[in-house]
């Protein structure tokens, strides 16, 4: 199974070796770090939430007192951009676990029943497929409303059919393995034969897929803050802030160029992390570093 | 309903394949999978069933296990229709009718200790399940104890088909279907197999239906055989009769590339 302590060790091993998507995990754990106690460390938590203006201190450039500037209500966007990891961990763990959850659980079912009733819901998803998740979730958000709870969730409505079609193809492969057939044979109730044969062995595949979606759901929740839709003002988000800096960009670059780097950075590192999950889960991979000991 | 005395009665048993092949309009190409297949198999006994890939040994394996309604004719154990029989009728069938299979890996949970994949089998049996019951069953197929607790990718070939036999074993059936139980293993790894298994059915007095490709496995512990091929019954008897005097070409064909494989090797 892919949630075991056996595994976890493993991929630890794993990372020590492989310095791109060790890179990647430091950055990740660097920003996991800061979006849970960014509001503890940041030198202007009031700045960073968006409470304080300061007219007579707005649009300064990067100094000692403010590392990155400041904008131009005049706070403090070192505080704003560390305390924008926050909103961007929420996003993204928000997205992908509630579209992991929409799409496992209804593929599941589906892919176990197959017939009739799998094909339905295959035929549902594929209308969702036939759409770019970005244009999905606009028309969500536009319809549902703004704000960071209604940006999770037209998100995650763009995004589930990715993990359905995964999950649907792996139960459907997983269901005819002799183990189902075995398990069947010595008399295992059929939710036993679900949840503890089929389900664990079909995850691997749509875990993967979801750790490389983490950064790609960051990068589209900062597009649709970025347009409006998303987060709102004061609410320091890194789409949002890019937006409020981009039409002074050329007096005041430092408001939308930190929170692009950050955004850039973290991105990037959910990508490396992502890339380096997925070929340690590649099966021939791991064959390899078996036979080789590790 | 037939009363009689053999454990498993399989009457003209045919299965059928729809596959559909039309582009547009609904179009089916049927497969004759299992052709009208009638046998009996007697308390004790063990039956062989030889037959090339594609002779539908495998599919007429997974209807008598129960996993598969044939298309028409009926398979009896113990006298009941295995595809009627509901409740606690249903349960007793299930109990006593297991299955070993050629891939040993494919065949065990990959995600599960042992432990717990025979821990399952032995609570869906209703059975004990403590640490006595299964370190014994591990003695009884020749295995370590330390094996219970590691995942099936972390065994060899022969210990996986190991642990696949005692979780066959593990609800004490009275029938053990063994689909290809060595075809996957390495030449010495089967032999230790085939002695086990004639140990258990010893032993144990169980009764097999044991199909494979191979002459050899099956006179080794069988005695009487059905020869298959596209889903019908070609020859049957003795297994001494069929090897050296085999009626049909398909058997004589069948036997034919077992001695050339084996004189290979010698040579």
């Amino acid at each position: 199974m892919i949630i075991s302590s056996r595994f976890i060790r493993e991929y630890y091993e794993y990372l020590k070796k492989d310095k791109l998507g060790l890179t990647g995990a430091i950055i990740v754990m660097i920003f996991i770090f800061l979006a849970v106690f960014a509001p503890y460390i940041v030198p202007y938590p009031a700045d960073a939430w968006g409470y304080a203006y300061n007219i007579e201190q707005r649009l300064q450039p990067p100094s000692l007192a403010h590392p990155f500037g400041t904008d131009v209500y005049g706070r403090d966007v070192f505080s704003r951009v560390i305390l924008g990891s926050r909103f961007s961990l929420i996003i993204a763990l928000g997205v992908v676990s509630i579209a992991l959850l929409i799409g496992v659980v209804l593929e599941l079912f589906a892919g176990y029943l197959g017939g009739r009733i799998g094909t339905f819901f295959m035929r549902i998803t594929d209308m969702f497929l036939a759409f770019p998740p970005i244009l999905l979730a606009l028309l969500f958000a536009v319809v549902i409303g703004r704000g960071l709870l209604n940006l999770i969730i037209s998100l995650s409505l763009a995004w589930w059919p990715w993990y359905a079609r995964l999950t649907y193809v792996q139960v459907t492969t997983v269901k005819n393995m002799p183990y189902i057939d075995a398990a069947k044979i010595a008399g295992i109730n059929t939710p036993t034969i679900i949840f503890k044969y089929i389900l664990p062995n079909s995850l691997t595949p749509v875990t993967v897929q979801a750790f490389l979606d983490m950064g790609a759901a960051i990068l589209e929740a900062a597009a649709l803050s970025f347009i409006g839709i998303g987060v709102q003002p004061p609410n320091p988000e890194w789409g949002l802030m890019i937006s409020e800096g981009w039409y002074l960009i050329g007096v005041a670059w430092w408001i939308s160029i930190f929170p692009g780097i950050m955004l850039f950075l973290v991105v990037m590192a959910f990508n490396f992390l992502g890339d380096s999950f997925r070929e340690f889960n590649n099966p021939k991979v791991r064959r390899l570093l078996e036979s080789r000991g590790i | 309903m037939i009363k009689s005395k053999s454990l498993l009665k399989v009457q003209n048993v045919t299965i059928l394949f729809r596959k559909n092949i039309g582009v547009l309009k609904k179009e089916d190409m049927i497969i004759r999978a299992v052709d009208g297949i009638s046998f009996d198999v007697e308390e004790g006994e063990i039956l062989g069933i030889a037959g090339e890939s594609g002779s539908g040994k495998s599919t007429l394996a997974k209807s008598i296990a129960g996993l598969l309604k044939p298309t028409s004719g009926i398979i009896l154990f113990e006298g009941e229709n295995i595809y009627e029989i509901k409740g606690e009728k249903y349960r007793y069938f299930r109990k006593n009718v297991q299955m070993v299979f050629q891939n040993p890996f494919g065949s065990l949970n990959p995600s599960m200790k042992i432990r717990d994949t025979l821990k399952d089998v032995l609570k869906a049996a209703k059975k004990e399940t403590n640490e006595d019951v299964l370190r014994s069953l591990m003695e009884f197929v020749n295995l370590n104890y330390e094996i219970l607790d590691k995942y099936p990718s972390e065994l060899s070939g022969g210990q996986a088909q190991r642990v696949a036999i005692a979780r066959a074993i593990a609800t004490q059936p009275k029938l053990l279907i063994l689909d290809e139980p060595t075809s996957a293993l390495d030449v010495s790894v089967q032999a230790q197999i085939l002695t086990l298994l004639k140990k258990i059915q010893t032993e144990k007095g169980l009764t097999y239906i044991l199909i494979s490709h191979d002459i050899g496995v099956i006179r080794y512990l069988c005695k009487r055989v059905i020869v298959m091929k596209a889903g019908k019954i070609v020859e049957q008897g003795d297994i001494e009769d069929i090897i050296y005097r085999p009626k049909e070409e398909y058997t004589k064909r069948l036997v034919e590339s077992l001695l050339r494989l084996y004189g290979y090797i010698e040579n």
